[in-house]
């Protein structure tokens, strides 16, 4: 099963997440309102509100529960987005331009702000104190991971530790209380809901080495952003760093990446990017993608065999494949 | 005893080497903390929960504080700038995460929900303000109003754990430390370089000036002599005064004997700044 026919038997209930999504940031102050929207309207491929919706097929399906959920942690992404576009200084998302480039800084920081507030305000509808503590302690841990990425930007020393903590903390812990989130409020057992953090945080370490190399080998209207961003901004992603291990190339990359970092903003990153594809950083850093991919499907051996498994399946097995 | 400072008890919740190394932070609501922990505590409310509350609004607030110094220059940046930003930009979200976390560990959910809209109604807020300034769109008293607002937005949440009379006072006091708090913010701002500009100075000079000359002057920040003209210190002092004035009128209720003994300090603190700026309009008399 592809992942769009997932997408369309689940169709009923992401599109009633989809509406909800834009009631919340849809507000009466029209600037804020048409901010807040254009992103949304971006699309995206709402895997958290997925991966939620999935997990509470383990449990009791209350959809106006798990719609809750879902939505806040859509919202909680955009809302990062918007800020990161400013930290990044990024001009376009998705292929449309971002908030910050629309408008301003000022307005891309209210208007992340204000999602996030209304993400929270709708899970505080939620009266599981569990689901509190998760979330919370995940959005702390997300924001010390984007410190972190900064701390160790151009730093061509870095451990593959190192980068996969960063990424634990920037992109999987989200992702892993997505399906662990959707667990626990169908009433899972604690076995269960530990088991889909499990797979939604295996998942979400290959999603993000699989961003990474795509920032090297995709097209700028694949990505919706120009290739070699990363790079660029000094963020020094496995491929890099697995790269910078291979004798072969480690010296005339290291050259290019302090020039990189001498010309800032504009400098052209095609022939680091070209040295990076002539290592084996690629083929290991998709080698550890796919390890990760194998330990979700595996995690997945301890939950019923019903019909959502099924689609967390081919959802890693998409995820593993990724190229757009 | 040592005296509660939410400096102090904020301290855990706001230190990570990154943000003290790249960036400074603004400073706290005091005056709004100040009287929230002063209401909370005569409301018999225990110190660990009243300073459980200062602590998060403080937190939120100064997230959104943080997030308010993010500038919009677009053009080439020193690594050292972008630095700067990127850890204001993260500083106001770690904050605010906090913010959820420490409510989240203490099972106060429905704060969670009340605080959360709250931010959610001062980002509006701010993006009707910004708007109106940018488009200069703005009379000398909406900039007053929503300003104060601005300032009171997170507190007045807190209402509702009030009972009466204080939950009657409290919008009012709320909003005569809010307004305090700008007049204060604004005449300091007035006496420093260039920092009137878009300021209540600036919005009352627009609609007091009668020439095309002097609102020339205006638009260029160029229009000290201006500010003597039409007496627009004196005004300030007055309404920093007025705002004072109000609060200890306020506190003059027989029922608030206990809540005037925690907000002492922070009348004292409230005179002697009344006292500094008349002191410097008379010398510049």
């Amino acid at each position: 099963m592809k992942l769009l026919e997932i997408y369309a038997k689940m169709k009923g209930d992401i599109n009633k997440i989809e509406n909800e999504l834009e009631r919340v940031v849809s507000d009466e102050q029209p600037l804020l309102s048409e901010a807040a929207l254009h992103l949304l309207k971006a699309g995206g491929k709402r895997i958290r509100p997925v991966f939620v919706l999935l997990g509470g097929k383990f449990g009791t399906y209350n959809l106006d529960d798990l719609k809750k959920v879902a939505v806040t942690l859509e919202l909680i992404h955009m809302a990062s987005l918007v800020h990161d576009d400013v930290i990044d200084d990024a001009n376009t998302r998705r292929g449309q331009l971002t908030v910050k480039s629309k408008w301003d800084n000022r307005i891309a920081m209210y208007t992340g702000d204000y999602i996030h507030g209304q993400a929270l305000t709708q899970i505080a509808q939620i009266k599981n104190p569990k689901v509190h503590e998760m979330l919370s302690k995940a959005l702390v841990e997300m924001c010390i991971g984007e410190m972190e990425q900064i701390r160790y930007f151009f730093n061509t020393d870095q451990s593959i530790r190192n980068y996969l903590l960063r990424i634990r903390r920037k992109t999987a812990l989200l992702l892993a209380i997505s399906t662990q989130l959707g667990g626990i409020v169908a009433g899972c057992a604690p076995q269960q809901y530990n088991a889909l953090y499990r797979y939604g945080y295996n998942v979400g370490m290959a999603f993000q080495i699989r961003d990474d190399l795509l920032d090297l080998y995709g097209t700028e209207k694949q990505i919706g952003k120009p290739p070699g961003s990363d790079i660029r901004q000094g963020n020094i992603t496995l491929p890099v760093i697995l790269a910078l291990e291979d004798a072969q190339v480690r010296e005339p990359l290291l050259a290019e990446i302090k020039r990189i970092h001498d010309e800032g903003d504009r400098a052209d990153t095609s022939r680091a990017i070209e040295y990076i594809r002539n290592s084996e950083g690629s083929q290991l850093a998709d080698e550890l993608a796919n390890r990760y991919i194998e330990k979700a499907l595996a995690v997945l051996e301890h939950l019923p065999s019903n019909s959502a498994r099924k689609h967390l399946v081919e959802i890693a097995h998409f995820v593993g494949k990724r190229n757009y | 005893m040592k005296k509660y400072r939410v400096a102090d008890a904020a301290a855990p919740f706001v230190q990570y080497d990154m943000i003290q190394q790249h960036t400074e932070l603004p400073v706290y609501a005091e005056p709004r903390l100040q009287l929230l922990f002063g209401a909370l505590k005569s409301s018999n409310y225990s110190k660990e929960q009243s300073e459980l509350y200062n602590v998060v609004t403080a937190l939120v607030q100064l997230g959104m504080d943080t997030h308010d110094l993010i500038d919009t220059e677009t053009g080439q940046r020193t690594e050292e700038q972008m630095r700067s930003r990127q850890l204001k930009i993260l500083a106001g979200d770690y904050f605010s995460a906090r913010f959820y976390q420490l409510l989240a560990k203490a099972g106060e959910i429905e704060l969670i929900g009340l605080l959360s809209k709250a931010v959610a109604d001062v980002n509006r807020l701010k993006v009707s303000l910004y708007e109106k300034v940018q488009s200069a769109t703005l009379s000398a008293e909406e900039y007053l109003s929503s300003r104060i607002n601005l300032k009171s937005e997170m507190f007045k949440p807190f209402q509702r754990f009030f009972e009466e009379p204080l939950l009657s006072a409290w919008n009012e006091l709320l909003h005569y430390v809010s307004r305090f708090e700008v007049f204060y913010e604004e005449l300091k701002d007035s006496l420093a370089a260039g920092g009137y500009a878009r300021s209540f100075a600036y919005w009352s000079l627009l609609g007091m000036t009668t020439t095309a000359e002097e609102k020339t002057l205006i638009k260029q920040n160029n229009y000290e002599h201006l500010l003597e003209k039409y007496n627009i210190h004196h005004v300030m002092l007055d309404k920093l005064h007025t705002a004072h004035e109000a609060i200890h009128r306020l506190l003059e209720h027989e029922h608030f004997t206990e809540l005037k003994h925690e907000l002492h300090s922070l009348m004292e603190e409230m005179a002697l700044k009344v006292a500094k700026y008349s002191m410097k309009r008379v010398e510049a008399q």
